[in-house]
Parts: C-alpha cells; structure tokens; sequence
C-alpha cells in the first residue's frame, strides 16, 4: 500500500486530519504517519524536515509514499525532506491537505499505485471548484457503440468511498473511456475512473447506474466489469422488485387510505431562455412560496409543542434562503441563458452529492434536507398543483423515502409512513415519533401506484396489507380501539400513586433524555424525574455555548416546575462519540475515557457544563448525578470545580443554585465496593443498573450468549445492589434506581426487596410498575429478594 | 583567506546581530507574512550556535553541516529549510579549514542553487535570493578584478544592501507575502533582509 504522510504547521492539525482520514478506513490498517510543529512536543507552530523524513520512513514500502503539507515551510520542508531521503518513490502532493487527504486515503485502501493516489489527491478540489466558479462540466458523451451494463446498486450506503474506488482503480486498469451515471437522478455521465467524479454521481441504495465502455480493451473491461458488481455490488436484478426486510422506525396499528408520492425527481431538461429577468422572477416567486409552506408546517409543529420537529422546518428555511445560494443561482440563470429549474436542481443535487461524499451521518442528513427542499421549489416551479385528492379519514404515505415535508403536506390525519429506505436517525423518523406516526421502512412499492387504496400497518407482526378484506378491516377496527383502551387505562394506573399492600409508598419517576421524552413523563404525571440525561446537549454539530445549554436544559426542566429532578452530568464515551470533540480511539471505550473520566480531562467542556446546569436550575428542585464514579477523589474533585464555579458565578453576579445537593451513579463495580467511603462524599446514590450489569457479569448487553449472563436478577448482580444499598441506609442518604432494571416489572419488585424506596424509568413502563407495586407487600418482597440473592445461577 | 575560526565568529556575531533585529523581522513579517521570521531564525541560530559550541567541529564540512541541521530542525518557517539547505550545500563544497575567496564563492553559489530548487524561486520575487543573487554577482566580479579579500567582502556587502532595498517595490509572488499580491509592495521582504544581515556578519569578519 502506498503511504501517506500529513505535514502541518500544527500538529493538532495534521493529526485530527490524519484521524479524519482513518475514519474511511474503519478497522483497516493504512500506513498513515503525520508530523507537525516544533520543539518538545511539537507546540510550537512550525515544521521540520528531519520529523518528516522519519514520518517518511515509518510507512515507506515499495510502493512509494505521498505526503501532503500545509502551506509555506510545510512544503520547503517537506520537499526537504524527500531531497534528503532521496528515494525516488516519495511525493510531494500540491493537494489541499484536507480534501487531498481523505481522496488520498479512499485511493489507498484501494489499493491504488502511487501515481494514482497522488492525481487523486490532486483532483480533490475540483468538485468544490467546479461548483464555486459555476463551470459547465465539460460534458462527456458516450460514444454510440459503448458497451452498456447497467446494475441496481444493492450496497446499503451506495457507491461511496471504498466501492467507488474499487470501481475507478479496476476501471484504471484499461486503457478505454470509461463513463458512469446515475440512470435513475439522470445524472450525466462522468469519468468511472474517478472517485471523486463517480461519488458526486451520488449512486446511493437501488439506484441504477449506467457504466459504459468503449476503446480497444473494452471487452475485457466490460467482463472485469460484470466480475466486480456481481462480487461486491449486490446488484438488484432490474427487474426484480426490491426485497428487503421491513424495519419497525416507530411503533402503531394503523388503519387507513394510502396517499402515494413520488418525492424523486429527474435532472429537468435543459431548457433555453430568452428573458432572464422573467426567468429570475418566476424563479423568485417559487422561493417565496416555498418559503410560505415550510414555514406554516413548522409553525404548526411549533404550536403542538413539537420543537425538534419545528427546527427541522427551521433548517430547511434556512437552507432555502441561504443568500449566497440563491444570488448564485439567480447569475447562473442571468449567464447561462438556462431555465431555473435546471440551474437550481443541478446545484442542488451537486450540493447534496457532495455532502454526501462526506462520512458524517449528520451531514448525511443534511444532503437529505437539501434534496427535500429542492423537490418543493421543483414542484412550484413545475406548477404542479398542490391541492391532494380529496380523502377521508387517516392517511397512510407511501414513499420511496420519508422527508419533513411531505408531513407539512399532509398535516394531522397522516398516521402511517411506508418506505423503501430511511433510518432511525433522519429527520423524517424524529417526525414521526415526535407525532406519533407508525412507521415501516424496507417496504417494496410495487410498480402501480397505490394512492386512495386502503391499507393496515401494524408494527407488531411486523406487516402491511394493502386493500384487506372487510373481515380483517373490522378486526382491526377492534384491534385498534383495544389498544386505545389499553393505553388509556395504563395511562390512568401511571397517575394513581404506587404504595404496596402493607402500605409502604414508592417514589416513581421518569427518565428524561429531550423534549419527546420529557412530554411523555409530563403525561404520566409523574412524581418527578429522577435522571435528566444530559448528553443531548452535546449531540450538535458543534460544541454547545454555555447559553445553548441554559435553554435546552430549561426547555426540560420547565415542563416539571414544581416536582424533584436529578441532572446527570454529561456521560459521552463508551459508545457515544461526538462529531466535535477530539475522542481517542479506545481498544474497550466502555472501559476507557467515559462519563467524569472524560469531563476530568475536558476540564473547560465540564466547567460550561457545570455552569450551564447551576443557572438552568436556578430557583429549582435540581439535584447533580455524576456519572462513572470509580474512586472517592473523583467526588473531591467535581465538588472542588462546583466550588469554584459557584464563585465564579456568584463573582458575575449570575443567579444559580447554590448550594446543590451533589451524588453519584453507581455503577461501576469500584463504586459497589467502595459504596461506604462514597457515601461520606455523596448526597444520594443512584443505581445505573445498566451498566452495572455489564460490568459485574462482564457481559455486554447487546451481545448474544448461549445463557442469559446479562440477567438483571443474577445473584451476583443483587449481592452488589444490597451492598450499595445497605451502605446508602447506614449513611442515612437517598438511593434510587435508573437503569432498565427498575423499569422492569419483575425485576423492579426484587429492587424494592433489596431495600430501594425510589425507581426512575421510562414513562412508558410507569403504569405496569406501579401496578406490580400495589399488588405487593414489602416483607414478602424482602424475603423473595434474599432467597434470589442466594439462588444458584441465572442460567 | 577564509578560516575556521572566522566561521565560527561568524555565526557567533549573527546569531547575536539576528537577535539584536528579531523585532524588527519580525515587524517586517508583520507586514507582509505571519510574524514570525524574527522569532523563527532568531531560534533556529541560537540552536545553531548551541550545537556548535557543544560539538566544538574542527572543519568546514563538520561546521556547516552541524549549523544546517540545527536550523533544519528549529527555526520552524520557510527560512529553516532554505537557510539549512543553504549551510548543507556549504558543507558539501567546502572542506578542511580553510577556504579562499574564490573557494567560497563556489560554495555561495552552490547554496543559492540549494535555495531556487528548494524555493521554486529565482531573483526578482521579493525573497531572499534578491539579497544573494546581486551579492555573489558582485563578489565575483571583485574576485575576477583581482582586490583583495577585504575589498571582495566589501563589494558583497554593498550589493546585499542595495540587493535587500530592492524588495522594497517589488511583487511577492512566493511565500506566504504572495497571499498579499499588490498589498506586499512598499514592504522590504523580511527573509532578504536576514539574508543581507548574515552577509554583512561575514563581512565584518573578514574585514
């Protein structure tokens, strides 16, 4: 493989590139070596030939290296460098070195020689250049007697990264003009020997792309070809309909008529105009229109009290009337004598290519929102009519893929959304949780269109009947209506008070985690919330302002004013990683730098955080949990920072609570042992049994093994929750449940057995466990916990 | 003739005379770069002078090579890559302990070929080599005429003056003042200016 080498005046800089970089290569090896600054530890800023020369010889072989610098003596110095070593083999690459980089990488896990990683690396930038200048891509026509394949791309992410470099370097192999396009964007053909040029083809899943061939080796090509997709592709016969599992996004029974849409669009045709000034006008008028529809559907969520799905709306606004944009496109209309519908479309769908070429899943989802967007002022544009067919009654949306606006489209009576593709994370799926709509992805869409057919959803089975009988039509009208009821009376057993049969009262509370969740434990009236997860905060593009923070942690609290609720503080690590912040890779993160680890070392991410959370819960029944105690010092600490970020506050004249009554998570195994010495430090304890389980079993929850290790009721798992919990009693402080445990009917008994008065869980389990506590008496529970204390295993 | 002894003053009086100007470098690089060419070679011949007084080298060669890695690897900016190619092709010309002008002026010429490789740069593009460039020309010349060494020095010195003023109008088009475009006119690039500085410390040494 060939090596590469980043050279920055910064060693932070070349390093977080480097990490960028690796991020294509998931677990694979790739020689990658990176250098920077000067002096000890290289904190200066500033380069070194002889740290490049040894950067060189760490990943040099046979077949060469690339290094790609900075700016000014990055690049005297690495050209140094290479005089020095004198191989012949080593590049200088006059690539930017971001964008140069990760082109570089995708070309070396492929495989590629060193000539072809360094023309790639050079050719990074053009995309963004071609687009920033406006250049009409020198279009490439296939020629008549090509050979054609054409396949449906079966790979899950489309043909990004490694695919699209497999295909540009087996292609690079022959000497024929080799073109790819997306048939079904109608996307035009581009160079199949370019990454970059087949990744803004933007080929996800099931599209179908066109490849052809035609030169003197266009045989052997084309077979090489055929090789390649049918071996790495999973090419979906044409013909055949799509077959993939359907997958539950969220959860309903629904009854309804199916509204059909086609939220795909075809690059418009190329049309001439002759008045550009009427051209920009028409184009402008759609934009405010545009403008009106998103901005009713938002503030229609807004009012609902739906604020996460009211910022998506806010997003695509923002997208919409990005200025730069729309003067961009209004010049290319003025320049180019081309319709606005083209123009507009072709930036757009580029933009969204781009993005897409990018692995972040967030900005993934922007591409999504992008193209979301597009659609809506292509339909103006087109003056398609908007008004939908008349219908009655619940609507159930058939779509290639879920996007917001298809829900400010139908408002209220939609209840259920079948897709072809779509996950957990996009907007769409937030959408329908927040509403509370039944959502089914992996869904084939036969060829006719289905629109004012009726339909049944129902994500328990999971399955989808189009046009049912009147028999299975009336069974789950009764289906329907039962489930109502049911929720309805859960609802009721979730707000009438827990207290057993010989008349012990339990504290039950929720789990909170963002405003969805928070609206749920509002409606179940719950007694308070005893863990706030604050990790939301930090799931952003970017690092949270000290404000940002003070809102969203009160938009939650204000939901609870007058009840108890305990704030944990930030827990990322383990398998939370953010976008923003430098987090090492760990061989075992669950182990590694995780909850107060992590905020012990991001000692000004903490202290915003701590600041946030004293002023949010100002005047407020707040109590602070910190997470992933092992030792007693770690306590110290935290209240030494509070201390001194109370001062702080109190010195700006900042209103805060103060004093706030300060306790841990326990659930490190550490933390069980030592429950004693901690508690002289802790205000309460709060059992995260989640991973207390894990810990102690050393079992990992979504693993499968042959027996069940993970059991919440494993006698070893109990004996830790007594010792805790007696240390809490001789304490005399407060103790709490908030794993899953304590949402368990069966295994929330056994907690009370064990002596915890207090359980927070999800509000969605508050009803079953309140009413398994008034059906119990403590003394019988006390014993049945000591008998399962000492029970053989859990097997 | 030009010894051992006098090389190592040499070093000695510009590393001192480099430090007496740090500011004004680096309110020169202030102008047109990024602040940092007094401080960067500032560093890089201290480190220089450091390394030659610890290892105390008996010839040229040794001498040279010792000030070439030393800057190399401390001075950080362009100028420790150029002016340690500069030294490294002095300690490949010149050897033994003792040199004569014409000898040296060789090694000169193999220093500023060292720097346009490097640099992808000639003479005229407000770098150092509009301090060299007019410097070894005049050198030579006086060589040919047959002065003495002091003269020889003398006539280096004037031309790496006149040589550094000259940046004065000129266009940056390489480096980081290249970023400036027509806004690096009116400023005397800095890297010329060090450039005239380690002359005219030769030169006293002669002299």
């Amino acid at each position: 493989m060939v090596g590469l080498v980043l050279v920055s005046h910064s060693r932070r800089l070349a390093k977080s590139v480097a990490e960028l970089a690796m991020s294509i290569a998931d677990e694979a090896d790739m020689p990658i070596a990176y250098c920077g600054g000067i002096g000890e530890g290289g904190e200066l800023l500033g380069t070194d030939a002889m740290d490049i020369q040894q950067a060189i010889s760490r990943v040099y072989s046979k077949d060469g290296v690339l290094v790609l610098a900075d700016i000014g003596s990055a690049l005297l110095s690495s050209r140094l460098a290479i005089q020095l070593l004198g191989y012949n083999n080593v590049k200088l690459s006059g690539a930017p070195l971001v964008e140069g980089a990760l082109a570089a990488a995708v070309q070396v896990l492929a495989g590629c020689s060193l000539e072809q990683v360094a023309n790639e690396a050079e050719n990074a930038l053009s995309p963004k250049s071609a687009e920033k200048e406006g250049a009409v891509e020198q279009q490439l026509l296939s020629s008549p007697d090509a050979l054609i394949y054409r396949f449906k791309v079966g790979l899950q992410h489309g043909l990004h990264a490694r695919p699209a470099a497999n295909l540009a370097r087996l292609l690079s192999k022959f000497s024929s003009t080799c073109l790819i396009r997306n048939a079904t964007k109608g996307s035009r053909p581009v160079n199949a020997k370019s990454v970059n040029k087949i990744t803004l083809s933007n080929i996800t899943y099931a599209d179908e792309a066109e490849i052809s061939i035609s030169g003197d080796d266009e045989k052997e090509a084309f077979e090489a070809l055929i090789q390649l997709v049918k071996g790495s592709f999973k090419p979906i016969a044409a013909d055949a309909p799509i077959k993939k599992e359907l997958r539950v996004i969220t959860k309903g029974v629904v009854l309804g008529t199916i509204v059909q849409e086609t939220n795909l669009f075809n690059l418009p045709e190329m049309r001439k105009i002759h008045n550009p000034a009427a051209e920009i006008q028409r184009f402008e008028r759609a934009v405010a229109a545009v403008s009106e529809v998103i901005k009713t559907s938002g503030a229609a969520l807004r009012k609902e009290g739906i604020i996460e799905g009211a910022d998506i709306f806010d997003a695509h606004l923002m997208i919409l009337n990005d200025a730069e944009l729309l003067s961009e496109i209004k010049s290319n209309i003025a320049k180019d004598m081309l319709c606005a519908e083209y123009t507009y479309i072709k930036k757009m769908t580029a933009l969204a290519g781009e993005i897409r070429a990018l692995p972040n899943r967030y900005i993934e989802e922007r591409a999504a929102d992008i193209l979301d967007v597009a659609s809506l002022v292509l339909s103006k544009l087109s003056g398609e009519t908007e008004a939908p067919p008349i219908l009655k009654g619940d609507l159930i949306l058939v779509a290639r893929e879920a996007a917001p606006s298809l829900f400010g489209r139908w408002g209220s009576r939609l209840k259920g959304i079948l897709t072809e593709s779509g996950g957990e994370t996009a907007h769409a799926s937030i959408l329908a949780r927040a509403l509370g709509i039944a959502y089914i992805s992996g869904y084939s869409i036969p060829a006719e269109n289905l629109s004012g057919q009726t339909a049944i959803i129902d994500t328990d089975v999971p399955g989808v009947i189009i046009n049912p009988t009147q028999e299975l039509i009336a069974t789950y009208k009764d289906k329907i209506d039962r489930l109502k009821k049911q929720e309805d009376s859960a609802a009721a057993a979730g707000k009438a008070a827990a207290v057993t049969t010989d008349g012990v009262p339990i504290t039950v509370m929720a789990n909170v985690w963002d405003i969805f969740s928070a609206r749920s434990a509002q409606k179940a009236e719950v007694d308070g919330i005893g863990l706030f997860r604050t990790e939301f905060l930090f799931f952003t593009r970017q690092k949270p302002s000290e404000e940002e923070q003070i809102d969203a942690i009160e938009e939650i609290l204000n939901f609870f004013p007058k009840k108890p609720i305990t704030i944990r503080t930030v827990d990322i690590g383990g398998d939370k990683r953010l976008s923003w912040l430098y987090q090492p890779k760990e061989a075992n993160p669950f182990l590694g730098i995780r909850g107060i680890r992590l905020c012990i070392r991001e000692k000004e991410l903490f202290r915003t955080h701590l600041r946030a959370v004293l002023q949010a819960s100002f005047d407020r029944d707040v109590k602070l949990m910190i997470p992933m105690i092992s030792v007693k010092s770690e306590i110290i600490y935290v209240k030494e920072v509070l201390e001194s970020v109370h001062l702080e506050l109190e010195a700006q004249g900042k209103a805060h609570l103060w004093p706030i009554r300060t306790g841990i998570m326990v659930e490190t195994p550490a933390a069980a042992l030592m429950a004693d010495e901690l508690a002289e430090v802790s205000d309460f304890f709060s059992i995260g049994t989640n991973d207390l389980i894990q810990y102690i079993m050393c079992a990992e929850r979504g693993s499968t093994f042959d027996y069940n290790l993970t059991s919440p009721v494993q006698p070893a798992v109990l004996r830790g929750i007594k010792m805790i919990a007696d240390a809490a009693c001789r304490h005399g402080i407060e103790l709490s449940v908030c794993g899953e445990m304590a949402g368990d009917a069966d295994a929330a008994l056994v907690l009370l057995g064990l002596g915890v008065n207090s359980l927070s869980m999800n509000a969605i389990s508050i009803g079953r466990v309140k009413s398994a506590i008034r059906s119990n008496s403590i003394s019988e529970l006390k014993k049945a916990a000591l008998a399962a204390m000492h029970e053989k295993d859990v097997y | 003739m030009f010894t051992l002894p006098m090389a190592k003053g040499w070093l000695a009086s510009l590393s001192k005379v480099l430090e007496d100007n740090r500011s004004r470098l680096t309110d020169l690089d202030a102008a047109i770069g990024d602040a940092d060419h007094g401080i960067n070679i500032c560093r890089g011949f201290a480190a220089a002078l450091a390394s030659v007084e610890k290892e105390n080298p008996t010839d040229f060669a040794a001498l040279f090579k010792l000030i070439s890695v030393a800057l190399i690897k401390n001075t950080g900016g362009a100028s420790g890559p150029l002016y340690g190619t500069f030294f490294l092709k002095l300690s490949l010309t010149l050897t033994g302990e003792s040199a004569s002008p014409a000898e040296l002026y060789k090694g000169f010429i193999s220093g500023m070929q060292g720097i346009k490789q490097l640099g992808h740069s000639s003479p005229g593009e407000k770098t150092m080599l509009d301090t060299f460039a007019p410097a070894f020309e005049a050198m030579n010349k006086a060589i040919d005429a047959g002065e003495d060494f002091k003269s020889i020095a003398k006539a280096l010195v004037a031309a790496a003056k006149s040589g550094a003023d000259s940046t004065l109008p000129m266009l940056a088009t390489k480096g980081r003042a290249s970023y400036l475009a027509e806004r690096s006119i009116g400023h005397l690039d800095p890297g010329a200016v060090s450039a005239y500085l380690l002359l005219k410390t030769l030169g006293e040494q002669i002299s």
